[in-house]
């Protein structure tokens, strides 16, 4: 059996070579420890192997080779998914989009690009700026974030409160289906006629096929943008102070907030803003339009910060006070590493007024389960970060981290919210999808998957509950077996393979 | 390989098909009484309907439930015993897609059109189905809200229609279509399983968007029974600010406006200009900002009119209303009307090529072209109609279903296609697209009301097969005949 998988495995890896040549197919295990996981870093597990296509047709052929090997394989842009999206638990031979990374066409009268999906983010934006361009999805990771990873997990960002998330602008993506066909989805204007297949493929964690060229709109840079920094003694009068806004008519182009724990962690970065250690909270509120209307709209977010018991309000008075503001904001996560060795992001959503309450549940949590949290987030979005802090030393503390966080979880969907805002399900979220959605609901979505992924080599196990997990570990141990004879000569690599007794694979990382 | 089963119309498939097949015997009054039994005599009639998809008016079991478990229970004996049902709100859109084929079943959502939850301060809201979209407006506007969505529709339409239809309006250019406003749903699809997609919260990835998938399906994978959508603050200011002139001077405004940093929410080119007060060209710009800064943009679109020689009128408030309402009008009361996409900076000079491409074979075409965004509309208003008229009903529709079509046409049915095919190319040579949606029987029947779907077809109709695998909903009424 192993001797049958060792042939198999030889065979495969001469035609990737074939395929793409020796420089863009790594398979020495010594090469394949860069791709265990992606940001999310609590199950890991080897690729088979690593390849770089560059061309669509290069997509197409290997996944065309893996079908006819029967080789599970998924999509890969910077890595930096928080939900495990892009991590190999099955011997998946990942494909790396990083090298298919140019900008293909930009049309500035009409405000369309066509990119490679393994472009950065902020690339883009940098590259029709000189226009007073600029791409509106801006996820905290946008400076290493490719725009084919943020198809995938139709990637949010600050911003989104006012412009929406990435589905609201990406247009149309030529697309390597599971099966290597290659397929156009989406319009580049209007609406593409029959089913709106591409907004089911944006969001879809790389299982329902790859996009290699994606058709995005472009918006006009704002004339006028104003920035708010509001200090709180509570929590409570802070959240109270977005529902506020929101009521008044306003819609902000970014609501933020950082709670007391949070602020401490980015002061000890290098992004040091200087907040009182006493404040509970902090608010950044961000309006932006026409100079006239935005100078009208901060007056009057200043005025409701200071009704709803502000301690202080501040403008940013200059570009650079600004960008250490939103440096201090988005580099949050980061710095939470300053002061916990280890922590768990969460990603639910609520309605936003019901914020009070929910962090006053996570609080509590915090203090009877010991765990400190730190909450960044977007509170305009009603989109929660508790970053729950723990040490993975202390035995039993990464088990109640996470224990913690799907209680987190649990409560966003029983207030009316949602699992995952941004950051995916991913192989993170798999149980609390159930607490979401029915059977029939997903019936619905695993009808839609076996359309698209119907031999589901494509990121298997992602997304989806696992209601068979002992079978999957099973499954798991089988393929490790398997993959034992190829890897003869890398324990390591098998030992990471070998799920552990909870079914884990954390193996030695 | 897996076999693909089909996986959501066989939920709760508990019922056998009667004795002797399920294609025939089957009349209408048998399943009327099928339903009766199961829903109660208050919810069924057989009535004759002129719109279920036959060429003269015939009788179906029309079905009013008064509840989701009812849709469901409509949809579970469909399924079963293979009905074909047509999903309708207020029947406002029967015109759009293509002919379909003759329906069992009409399942009316007229009366799921209640409030489900609404609040402001969330800026969300939850309806069913059937709530007209004018209700829901006036129901959001006395807490200063809107569903930024303005489809130029009769009154009557119902949010679940359009949704199903996925029909936008100018606001598009600033706030998206449908697509963007809905957050959650709830469908009960074929076999009577209900759906719920999405959560009703603005942000949310958990799972597939299936959200999309339902939006502007035409009800052909479910029947949408309860709606969420994110909401708006209503603009605090309302002015319209109204262009006359030729194409060279409206063309170069509109690339000026485009270079500048003004937002305008509504941006709409109209040929023959409107008012008829000079010129080829009618440019109507809204603002949506605050209103010192809606004033100073107005104030610079007034200065560039004069740059470039251009008549200008500006309507404020309820003026700005009408203007919009007259606007509507126009738009409902031609017989054919066709939702086109085009890039949005060559709007004017793809509507001057068609215009005169229409002139030279001797059709009389008015446009209204999204120059911001790029969707627009092409009607062809029936000779002697002039301005504002009464919408073209599903009726009148119906009234037309003669071979030759209405009197109008003159038996120029074929020269119509043959052109809105050739104009249909040129589009779509440019990334865009024409949809028909509304045109007599008889020009329905020669010319595919979508075009083709391309190269995901195969997708297409495996979706199709998934969700509903014996074609009982809206049979032949979607893209390529699904």
């Amino acid at each position: 059996m192993s001797g049958t998988a060792q042939v198999l495995d030889a065979r495969l890896l001469q035609a990737l070579l074939q395929t793409l040549g020796p420089r863009r197919v790594l398979h020495q295990p010594a090469h394949l420890h860069a791709y265990a996981c992606d940001g999310y870093v609590a199950q890991q597990g080897l690729p088979r192997a690593v390849v770089f296509p560059e061309t669509t047709e290069e997509v197409a052929a290997v996944v065309s080779l893996l079908n006819q090997y029967d080789v599970p394989f998924l999509p890969r842009g910077a890595g930096t998914g928080l939900s495990g999206g892009a991590t190999p638990l099955h011997g998946e031979v990942v494909i790396s989009l990083a090298r298919m990374n140019k900008l293909l066409a930009v049309d500035l009268e009409n405000l369309r690009a066509v990119v490679q999906p393994g472009l950065v983010n902020l690339w883009l934006t940098k590259r029709v700026a000189h226009a007073g361009c600029y791409y509106a999805p801006d996820p905290s990771s946008q400076s290493v974030c490719t725009l084919g990873g943020n198809l995938a997990e139709n990637a949010g960002g600050s911003h989104c409160l006012k412009y929406g998330v990435t589905t609201n602008h990406v247009l149309a993506a030529k697309v390597v289906l599971p099966n290597g066909e290659v397929v156009d989805l989406g319009a580049t204007y209007g609406d593409a006629v029959g089913y709106d297949l591409l907004g089911l493929l944006v969001g879809s964690e790389g299982t329902l096929g790859i996009a290699t060229e994606i058709t995005v709109r472009l918006l006009k840079k704002p004339e006028a943008v104003q920035t708010a920094l509001a200090l709180f003694d509570r929590v409570a009068d802070a959240s109270d102070t977005v529902s506020a806004i929101l009521r008044a008519g306003i819609v902000p182009a970014a609501i933020e907030m950082m709670d007391q724990l949070a602020m401490q962690a980015v002061d000890k970065s290098h992004y040091h803003v200087g907040y009182p250690p006493d404040a509970e909270a902090v608010l950044l509120i961000e309006v932006d339009g026409l100079a006239g209307g935005v100078e009208e709209q901060m007056r009057r977010v200043v005025e409701l910060c200071r009704q709803h018991a502000a301690r202080s309000v501040q403008v940013a008075q200059c570009e650079e006070e600004r960008a250490l503001w939103w440096s201090s904001r988005k580099m949050a996560f980061g710095a939470t590493g300053r002061i916990s060795p280890d922590y768990i992001v969460q990603d639910g959503v609520i309605p936003r007024t019901r914020l009070t309450e929910v962090l006053q549940y996570i609080a509590d949590l915090s203090r009877n389960s010991g765990l400190r949290i730190a909450n960044v987030f977007h509170a305009g979005d009603g989109n929660l970060h508790p970053l729950i802090c723990y040490d993975a030393r202390i035995p039993g503390q990464a088990e109640l981290a996470a224990a913690v966080g799907s209680q987190i979880l649990r409560a966003c969907v029983d207030a009316g919210g949602s699992i995952t805002g941004e950051h995916g399900v991913g192989v993170e979220k798999r149980a609390e999808m159930t607490y979401q959605f029915c059977d029939a609901d997903l019936a619905a979505q695993e009808a839609v998957r076996l359309v698209f992924n119907p031999r589901n080599l494509c990121n298997p196990g992602k997304l989806f509950p696992t209601p068979g997990r002992c079978s999957e570990v099973r499954q798991s141990a089988w393929l490790a077996a398997q993959f034992a004879a190829v890897s003869a000569g890398f324990p390591e690599q098998t030992r990471i393979l070998a799920p552990d007794r909870q079914g884990r694979q954390d193996g030695v990382y | 390989m897996r076999r693909m089963e089909p996986r959501i119309g066989l939920e709760n498939h508990t019922d056998r098909p009667p004795r002797g097949g399920h294609q025939v015997s089957w009349s209408t009054d048998r399943i009327a009484g099928a339903l009766e039994s199961a829903l109660g005599r208050a919810a069924v009639r057989v009535v004759l309907d002129s719109a279920a998809g036959g060429d003269s008016p015939a009788p179906v079991a029309w079905t009013e439930p008064f509840s989701e478990e009812e849709v469901a229970e409509v949809l579970r004996l469909a399924h079963a015993h293979r009905w074909t049902v047509q999903p309708r709100g207020a029947g406002t859109q029967l015109a759009t897609g293509n002919l379909p084929q003759p329906v069992q079943v009409v399942l009316s959502l007229a009366r799921l059109h209640r409030l489900v939850s609404y609040s402001p301060a969330d800026l969300v809201v939850t309806v069913q189905a059937g709530m007209p979209l004018a209700t829901l407006a006036a129901e959001l506007a006395r807490s200063g809200q809107m569903l930024p969505l303005d489809p130029p529709v009769n009154p009557a339409a119902t949010v679940g229609g359009l949704a199903a239809t996925s029909t936008a309006g100018p606001r598009r250019l600033l706030y998206g279509s449908w697509r963007d406003q809905t957050i959650a749903l709830r469908v009960v699809c074929p076999g009577g399983s209900i759906v719920r997609t999405g959560a009703k919260v603005v942000k949310n990835v958990a799972g597939y968007d299936m959200t999309k998938l339902f939006l502007g399906s035409f009800g052909t994978l479910g029947v949408l029974t309860e709606i969420t959508f994110k909401l708006r603050p209503l603009p605090p200011h309302r002015a319209t600010c109204v262009l006359h002139g030729p194409a060279g001077a409206v063309a170069a405004l509109r690339q000026r406006l485009a270079a500048s940093p003004l937002i305008p929410s509504r941006l709409e080119a109209l040929t023959p200009a409107a008012d008829g007060t000079g010129g080829a060209w009618t440019l109507a710009v809204d603002c949506d900002e605050p209103q010192a800064a809606a004033s100073r943009q107005t104030e610079r679109l007034l200065q560039w009119a004069s740059d470039f020689g251009l008549q200008a009128l500006v309507h404020q408030g309820l003026a700005a209303d009408a203007w919009w309402q007259a606007w509507q009008q126009r738009l409902l009361a031609a017989p054919l009307r066709a939702r086109l996409a085009f890039p949005p900076a060559a709007g004017v000079a793809v509507g001057e090529w068609l215009r005169q491409d229409a002139a030279l074979r001797g059709w009389d075409i008015h446009l209204s072209l999204g120059v911001g965004h790029g969707c627009g509309w092409l009607t062809l208003p029936a000779p002697g109609q002039t301005g504002a008229a009464e919408p073209a009903s599903a009726a009148a529709t119906a009234a037309d279903s003669g071979e030759a079509g209405p009197a109008w046409l003159a038996g120029r049915t074929a020269e119509l296609a043959e052109a809105l095919r050739d104009w249909r190319e040129t589009l779509r040579a440019q990334g865009g697209s024409l949809v028909l949606e509304a045109a007599p029987r008889a020009l329905r029947r020669t010319i595919d009301s979508f075009g083709p779907v391309g190269s995901s077809w195969r997708l297409q109709q495996q979706i199709k097969q998934q969700f509903d695998p014996y074609a009982i909903l809206n049979p032949g009424r979607f893209v390529g005949g699904m």
